[in-house]
């Protein structure tokens, strides 16, 4: 019986009892690949006990070899999204980053790629999160003390603006200093 | 290539995809993970590859003789030659330059000037770090604590391993050889903690250390003549913060690299500026190191068993030769001089005030006695000053500048330029994240195990995302590379 065998056997067995039916039964093959069903007892594991084109593996193999496939399909679909949710939202980020790259033609045609992918998604707007948050990162990188008591003031609608603050209302954060750069 | 990097995320998910296709096939996955950490560390220079399979090759070889050989006169003597052997790469690489240096100086300084076999030595990347483990897979087979491998596969994965090649931690041949025979399991709950790492790692890295770095604690370090006390402090604390965030995210995101590969490393920090004592930090900082510092030398010197003086002469070693391993340069000889010092005062008082009550009756001693919450208060606060005090030399250039710079606190004169909100609040942030429960990590890796992959996908998306759209452009390289 291959590994394969036993890990789609425990699938098999998991998904016809429910989860932790696995735990419960063993999954024997025959060694043509044949399916004969689980046996309802608990078995011994030591090879030698059964007849020659028989085997077995201990259950907590067969679960953790599930799980395993399980978690491992999980973390690439996880992956897969993630990568998606960047290549759409960080595009400018990304096409910086592939400015990196070795030079030779692979690299000239991911950065070309890149870039034209970046363009896409400045017309259609997808870039501006990013924007945004940068411009209120840079927005609290320039502020001063009396800025930040001028901020307070305005959240809690107590202190009055300090003379020095030239705050606009309408930017991020209405911090001194705030520039809107991409 | 770094770990935030574009070359990176694409090489992860190679290594990911068919490592995992391999599982079934244990040789053949490791071969795999061998020729991944091999090209990992080429792409920074690919002539120390020779220099990193010599190095696998030496220790697998003693690891092999030792578990051969019945005599202890043989084993030992294999031991020490391949330790032997170790440090010299390692001091050949690290240390001729500033040897002959410091001798050049010295002849000098005496009228005895020669012309001294000066190289251009390039120091390779991580050579610290894989010579160490070297050396613990030598001396934990000679020990009995792992059994000599019989597959150079298995020898030359462990000292190459690229999660932590580079930059640490240091694991221990007895805690990771084991996991490489056996069949790899990637269940939820490694998903779950290895998430939670990459990600804090990354925070840490790419936002809170990258700006301390960028515009707090180079152009403070770079002439801190010319600043104010004010400017000075924040210089120091950030600096505290920046190493720590820097350090300790790599090693978070290194261990849970590892852990989305089925390999369990333990942990590398454990919240250190929370700290009551000099050596209740060192228990919390780089603990991998400490550690090792702990059983391949303190102990082999003869730990705290050969009375009072050995004592203090085996603490004042180790931090002294901890801090060497640093770096080549008396900057990092002057952090270890001064922290072995301390802690061997630090243990001096404590037995002197503990002798005033001894605690044979049941009674609390003295020390457990004052152990309130404001002497606690007062231990971190003594603490993480002398460790920043200490951080000084640690990051200064030379000798001079760090004086320079402790000579600048008595100025309180000059006006503060980089005292702004924004940096406050980045050190009060990673400060803050020191006293927050210490099992919050596990917390929020429990709650994210049982997210359906959708949602794991959007947190580790929006999470990149994130951190992206807040850090600083570029990618600066991690502190503990040039160890």
């Amino acid at each position: 019986m291959t590994k394969d065998q036993i890990e789609e056997a425990a699938r098999t067995t998991e998904t016809d009892l429910g989860k932790g039916a696995v735990i419960e039964q063993d999954a024997i093959l025959e060694q043509d690949g044949a399916e004969v069903g689980a046996l309802p007892e608990h078995l011994e594991f030591e090879n030698t006990h059964l007849s020659e084109g028989w085997e077995s593996v201990p259950r907590s193999y067969a679960r953790l070899e599930s799980e395993t496939h399980r978690t491992t399909g999980r973390v690439w679909r996880a992956m897969s999204i993630a990568v998606l949710i960047l290549l759409f939202l960080n595009a400018d980020r990304l096409s910086r980053m592939v400015q990196s790259l070795p030079v030779g033609s692979w690299a000239d045609t991911t950065i070309i790629m890149s870039e034209t992918w970046d363009e896409e998604m400045h017309k259609h707007e997808l870039t501006d999160i990013s924007t945004t948050i940068r411009a209120n990162v840079e927005a609290f990188q320039e502020a001063d003390w009396a800025d930040v008591q001028s901020w307070i003031g305005d959240i809690f609608g107590s202190a009055p603006a300090p003379e020095t603050s030239d705050a606009n209302t309408d930017e991020p954060l209405t911090l001194r200093g705030s520039t809107s750069t991409s | 290539m770094l770990f935030p990097t574009f070359e990176f995320g694409l090489f992860f998910l190679i290594v990911f995809a068919v490592s995992w296709e391999l599982r079934r096939e244990l040789s053949l996955r490791k071969l795999f993970l061998v020729a991944a950490s091999y090209f990992f560390y080429g792409w920074w220079d690919w002539r120390f590859l020779a220099l990193l399979a010599l190095s696998s090759l030496i220790n697998f070889s003693a690891g092999w003789l030792v578990g051969r050989t019945q005599t202890p006169f043989s084993q030992k003597l294999t031991v020490g030659v391949a330790v032997t052997l170790n440090l010299c790469i390692l001091g050949f690489f690290k240390y001729y330059g500033f040897f002959l240096e410091s001798l050049d100086d010295a002849l000098t300084t005496l009228g005895l000037a020669r012309d001294l076999p000066f190289l251009h030595v390039i120091l390779p990347v991580g050579v610290s770090f894989f010579t160490f483990q070297g050396i613990s897979y030598v001396v934990d087979v000679y020990r009995g604590h792992v059994k000599a491998s019989h597959s150079i596969l298995n020898v030359f994965l462990y000292i190459s391993f690229f999660p932590q090649l580079v930059a640490g931690p240091i694991v221990r041949a007895a805690h990771f050889m084991p996991q490489l025979d056996e069949t790899p399991r990637l269940t939820r709950a490694m998903v779950g903690m290895g998430t939670v790492l990459i990600l804090t790692g990354l925070l840490k890295k790419m936002v809170i250390a990258n700006y301390l770095a960028t515009q707090l604690v180079d152009p403070i370090f770079f002439d801190p003549s010319v600043r104010g006390a004010g400017d000075l402090l924040i210089g120091v604390y950030g600096y505290a913060v920046q190493i720590y965030c820097d350090f300790s995210g790599y090693s978070d995101i290194a261990i849970g690299i590892a852990a989305l590969l089925g390999y369990r490393f333990t942990a590398n920090f454990n919240q250190p500026y929370r700290s009551a004592s000099l050596q209740d930090f060192w228990r919390r900082w780089h603990i991998s190191l400490s550690s090792w510092l702990r059983d391949y030398l303190y102990i082999p010197l003869g730990g705290s068993r050969k009375g009072s003086f050995a004592t203090y002469r085996n603490l004042f070693l180790t931090m002294f030769l901890g801090g060497l391993w640093h770096g080549a340069a008396w900057t990092f000889v002057v952090w270890g001089t001064l922290h072995g010092t301390m802690l061997g005062v630090e243990r001096y008082i404590t037995r002197r005030l503990n002798a005033f009550a001894p605690k044979d009756d049941g009674t609390p001693s003295i020390i457990e006695r004052l152990s309130g919450s404001t002497m606690h208060l007062v231990g971190i606060f003594w603490t993480f000053h002398f460790v920043c005090l200490a951080w000084i030399f640690f990051r200064a250039e030379s000798i001079g500048l760090a004086w320079d710079y402790i000579k600048g606190f008595a100025d309180w004169s000059t006006p503060n330029e980089l005292v702004t909100p924004f940096l406050v609040a980045l050190i009060a942030l990673a400060m803050l994240f020191q006293f927050t429960p210490s099992r919050l990590g596990r917390w929020l890796a429990e709650g994210i195990k049982e997210f359906p992959s959708p949602m794991l996908g959007a947190i580790l998306g929006f999470g990149i995302f994130f951190i992206w759209a807040i850090a600083p452009n570029g990618v600066a390289p991690f502190i503990y590379f040039q160890f």
